[in-house]
């Protein structure tokens, strides 16, 4: 897993975020979590990846920051639904950028929306996943990624 | 096309029979409707013959009572007429030939030859005979007329007719009814011969059905047989199995097994590129095609052409119902399939190799890691097992750190820089500590890491996605050091690798191994040093506090060969002997507090070049540089950002030593003090309150 | 006797083949270092059998070929090259090659290839 990779999962969730009023996403400095606690937040869009590396990569995000964003995007409605569609398209635009940039040796699935409960989040627990936390406005989001080689 | 002719012989016989027999019926039928006919002809004229000879008989009669001249002509001319006709038809009769019909045609007769037919005609012939006698000269001489001779033959015609006139209509009479009877019996033989012509059709038709129906059953159970084998060679076989016409379509029989390699999906007539499409890449699809065009010319030689077979090994990404992707790895199999010297299909046989694979896969990874292991294996045999376990511990201990200060948040470059800085203090004091266990390997890694590190503390503006690579360095560094804890826990219960050694670590320190340590580092730099230490094995110490104290000796031996010795080059310049000296001293005292001091004879601190540094490096300003005391010039000593070497190596010139090292000494509650002469040497004093050692005792 | 000419830019492979093959069945007649070299030695020994390397210089292979099976289409051309992508080597026989063998070979394997391209001229 080199760090080509990691960043092109990284360019997905900031691409998504040029679309918004506020394109100003800062990325925080990545750190390794254990697989056992994986970090998570309300909702969160995660993507399979499959082909020579295999695994997951999601991103997570806190309810407030999201009525935010869903606001910003000139959609008054912040309802469940809303939400959960907001983080599915985001997870969506990783899934786009992986496919265009790294090719058919990644596979990547269709993104599952999980929201609440933090503890739907199945990650191998012999590996680490990368955090890369990022914050928009004022609110911490971040992008988890965890592959084997 | 060509016929099988022994296959249809039964039903080409048995209709050419049929065909026969209806022929020969209709002949049958033809010749004697013919002959009925004609028959039929006979008995109107034997008919004819009966009402003749009453004509005849009453002409007679008529001539024989004629009153006028007149009278007598009509009734010779009626007799006249009806005795040529019936002495003609019965001549016919008796022998075949010519006669008038009704409609004064002439009609052909054959000869009767019935036996009573016959027989009425013999005897007809006997009385007519001599009646024709007696009545020709009457006709003849009719013209003469009014004779006596003439009345005399009349009246002897006219007594014979009337003796033999009833006995020649019986005759006649007779005779006719031969004849009808004769054309009945043929009118019932036909039927006969039509009924048995249609009997036999009947049966033949029954033949040939039976027969026929019973090659069919025979063949079709022959062909369900043929058909259930291949289906059951099909289901079971666990190779994918189909053929491909010219067009490249998979045609409508396939083994179950592609269903499973391949995924479920209705195969028939699809295009194989459409089958390959998405589970491999375009280009390997449109070498396929074109490999396979080869093969359907019969110029190319199949067996030269394996080589080009481009899905001979290929992975797949197979999607599934869940929108995820299995990979597999298939092996796909062309051959040709030749039919009377013709190409007609070709035979595809995939294989699902991905067990093969994993395992060549797992046994390379298994080799590659097996010679990794090995290398790391002979590093830890030859290292004490209790430091190696310190260092283990250690290193994780400094990689959480390392990860704790990553997702510490920052916002201002300064403290992403500070952050830079704070890791590098880490990492170096690992890089040191893996350099003294000969641990190369992660010596060098982090010595990369460094390396990253230092290019972000150049930049000028730096972010959080700048952190990227060395998160990635991290997580190796990891799991490269879960692997040596791997080992060791394997060798340790195996009993090997010295961790077998008494748990308390007062009993032995490990002198020999800094000497070792102190050697190489003196090697590396073209230096010759001796390593003198005392006091270890006499102060006895909690492990944590054992551990730390071996990180922080080994940074400062480093650092006392780093910068301190000379090369015996300089050391005999400077009248002093060529081997350097360390001395490195562990004293307790009374109270329970710790020192720790290392000293070496070197060249002791350049004062000015530390000042020189500093402005360089822009930590301090060149006015501020000249009011500097002694003290604060040995405290920018510890600035992260400090180093008065000029090449940077594994062993040193980061400078970021002291400052990691006065870090570890403060976290642990001591503090530091650097004494130097130049030209004498320099000494570092590590000072531990006794209660810090106590409390992490009881921990 | 077949008539046999080998093309190939690399010293060593020509004098393998040279080594390898079946003497009884071919005479090498000619020995070219390129394309160019090759098309004018076709033109002047008109051999049976080619053995072709594709990766040369000036005429490179897959123009060799197909210059080749212009001026005679009965020539048989057997492609003896290292090259891992499967796509040129399907080009090369679609341009009129009738086999592949793929570098390194044996000299058991030559003889095999250059049976196998043969056979139907024996039958």
């Amino acid at each position: 897993m080199t760090e080509e990779t990691l960043q092109v999962f990284i360019d997905g969730v900031s691409r998504y975020f040029e679309h918004t009023k506020d394109n100003d996403l800062r990325v925080g400095t990545p750190y390794l979590a254990d697989n056992c606690a994986p970090v998570s937040m309300d909702y969160t869009g995660l993507i399979g990846v499959s082909g020579s590396n295999k695994g997951c990569v999601y991103f997570t995000a806190p309810k407030a920051m999201l009525r935010h964003l869903i606001l910003s995007l000139g959609e008054p409605d912040t309802s469940d639904e809303n939400m959960v569609d907001l983080v599915g398209e985001v997870a969506n635009t990783i899934s786009g950028n992986a496919r265009r940039e790294l090719g058919k040796n990644f596979m990547i699935s269709v993104p599952v929306v999980v929201s609440g409960a933090p503890g739907k989040i199945h990650l191998p627990t012999e590996l680490r996943s990368y955090v890369v936390p990022t914050t928009w406005r004022s609110y911490n989001a971040a992008v988890v990624i965890c592959l084997q080689h | 096309m060509k016929l099988d002719f022994g296959k249809y012989r039964g039903i080409i016989v048995s209709v050419a029979l049929f065909l026969l027999l209806d022929a020969s019926v209709l002949l049958m039928n033809f010749y004697i409707s013919f002959e009925i006919s004609e028959d039929a002809v006979g008995v109107n004229l034997a008919g004819r013959q009966r009402m003749l000879s009453q004509r005849m008989m009453k002409s007679l009669l008529d001539l024989d009572a004629a009153d006028s001249v007149e009278q007598r002509q009509l009734a010779m001319a009626e007799l006249s007429q009806t005795v040529a006709l019936f002495d003609n038809t019965l001549r016919a009769f008796a022998s075949g030939g010519e006669t008038l019909s009704a409609e004064g045609h002439g009609v052909m007769l054959g000869a009767v030859n019935s036996p009573a037919g016959r027989q009425a005609l013999e005897e007809a012939k006997t009385l007519w005979l001599p009646f024709l006698q007696r009545l020709d000269p009457l006709i003849d001489r009719h013209s003469l007329g009014g004779d006596a001779s003439y009345a005399a033959r009349l009246h002897n015609a006219v007594a014979y007719g009337r003796a033999n006139n009833l006995t020649l209509l019986r005759l006649m009479n007779a005779l006719t009814v031969d004849l009808e009877n004769v054309a009945a019996s043929k009118a019932k033989r036909l039927r006969l011969i039509q009924t048995v012509g249609i009997s036999l059709a009947v049966l033949n038709f029954f033949i040939i059905m039976f027969h026929f129906l019973r090659q069919l059953r025979e063949s079709d159970s022959k062909i369900e047989l043929a058909r259930q084998e291949t289906r059951e060679i099909l289901d079971t076989v666990n190779e994918g199995l189909f053929l491909l016409d010219r067009d490249q379509h998979i045609g409508s029989q396939y083994s179950h097994a592609l269903l499973n390699i391949l995924g479920q999906r209705e195969l028939e007539g699809v295009a194989f590129a459409e089958l390959l499409d998405g589970i491999v890449s375009d280009r390997d699809r449109n070498t396929a095609a074109g490999f396979i065009k080869l093969l359907f010319d019969p110029r190319k030689k199949q067996k030269l052409i394996g080589d080009l077979n481009p899905l001979r090994q290929v992975e797949v990404h197979i999607p599934q119902p869940d929108g995820s992707f299995a990979n597999k790895h298939l092996s796909f199999g062309f051959s040709r399939v030749v039919i009377d010297g013709e190409i007609v299909h070709v035979l595809v046989t995939v294989q699902d190799i991905s067990r093969q694979i994993k395992l060549a896969d797992e046994l390379e990874a298994a080799k590659v890691q097996g010679e990794e292991q090995l290398e790391l294996l002979s590093t830890i045999l030859q290292s004490n097992g209790d430091l190696l376990r310190h260092f283990l511990s250690n290193s994780f201990a400094s990689f959480q750190k390392i990860n704790g200060l990553l997702k510490q948040p920052a916002k201002t470059h300064q403290q992403y820089i500070d952050k830079a800085n704070q890791i590098f203090a880490l990492i170096h004091n690992y890089k040191g500590e893996a350099a003294a266990l000969e641990l190369h390997r992660f010596a060098r890694q982090a010595h990369q890491f460094e390396e990253l590190l230092d290019g972000l503390r150049r930049s000028a503006e730096l972010s959080g996605n700048d952190f990227l690579g060395l998160v990635v360095h991290l997580n190796k560094l990891i799991a490269q050091t879960e692997t040596i804890q791997g080992l060791v826990e394997k060798l340790g219960t195996l009993g090997l690798s010295g961790t077998s050694q008494v748990a308390s670590s007062s009993a032995t320190y490990a002198y020999p191994h800094w000497s070792l340590f102190a050697e190489q580092v003196a090697e590396r730099q073209g230096k010759e040093v001796e390593l003198l230490c005392s006091g270890f094995n006499d102060v006895p110490l909690p492990k944590t506090m054992e551990a730390a104290l071996n990180t922080l000796t080994v940074q400062l031996i480093r650092n006392a060969i780093s910068h301190g010795i000379e090369t015996p080059e300089q050391r005999r310049l400077a009248q002093k002997p060529p081997r350097g000296e360390v001395d490195v001293r562990l004293l307790a005292r009374a109270d329970g507090s710790i020192q720790l001091s290392v000293e070496d004879d070197g060249d002791g601190i350049d004062r000015q070049a530390v000042i020189d540094t500093a402005v360089d490096r822009g930590l301090i300003d060149g006015a501020a540089a000249e009011s500097l005391d002694s003290k604060a010039i040995m405290n920018l000593i510890f600035h992260p950002q400090l180093s008065t070497r000029s090449e940077v190596d594994e062993d040193a010139g980061r400078g970021v030593g002291m400052h990691a090292i006065r870090e570890v000494v403060r976290e642990l509650g001591g503090r530091v003090t650097i004494q130097s002469r130049r030209g004498r040497g320099t000494r570092f004093q590590l000072f531990f309150p006794a209660e810090i050692n106590a409390v992490k005792s009881a921990a | 006797m077949l008539k046999m000419m080998i093309v190939d830019d690399s010293n060593i492979i020509r004098s393998k083949i040279c080594r390898a093959h079946d003497s009884e069945r071919f005479d090498v007649v000619a020995i070219a270092c390129d394309g160019a070299e090759a098309l004018r030695m076709f033109h002047e020994c008109r051999p049976d059998v080619v053995t072709m390397d594709l990766t040369m210089p000036n005429v490179d292979g897959l123009e060799c070929i197909a210059k080749l099976a212009r001026i005679d289409p009965e020539v048989l051309i057997l492609v003896v090259s290292a090259l891992s992508d499967q796509a040129t080597g399907i080009e090369a026989l679609e341009n009129g090659a009738s086999g592949f063998l793929l570098k390194p070979f044996s000299e058991e394997q030559l003889r095999e290839a250059l049976d196998e391209l043969t056979e139907h001229l024996y039958d």
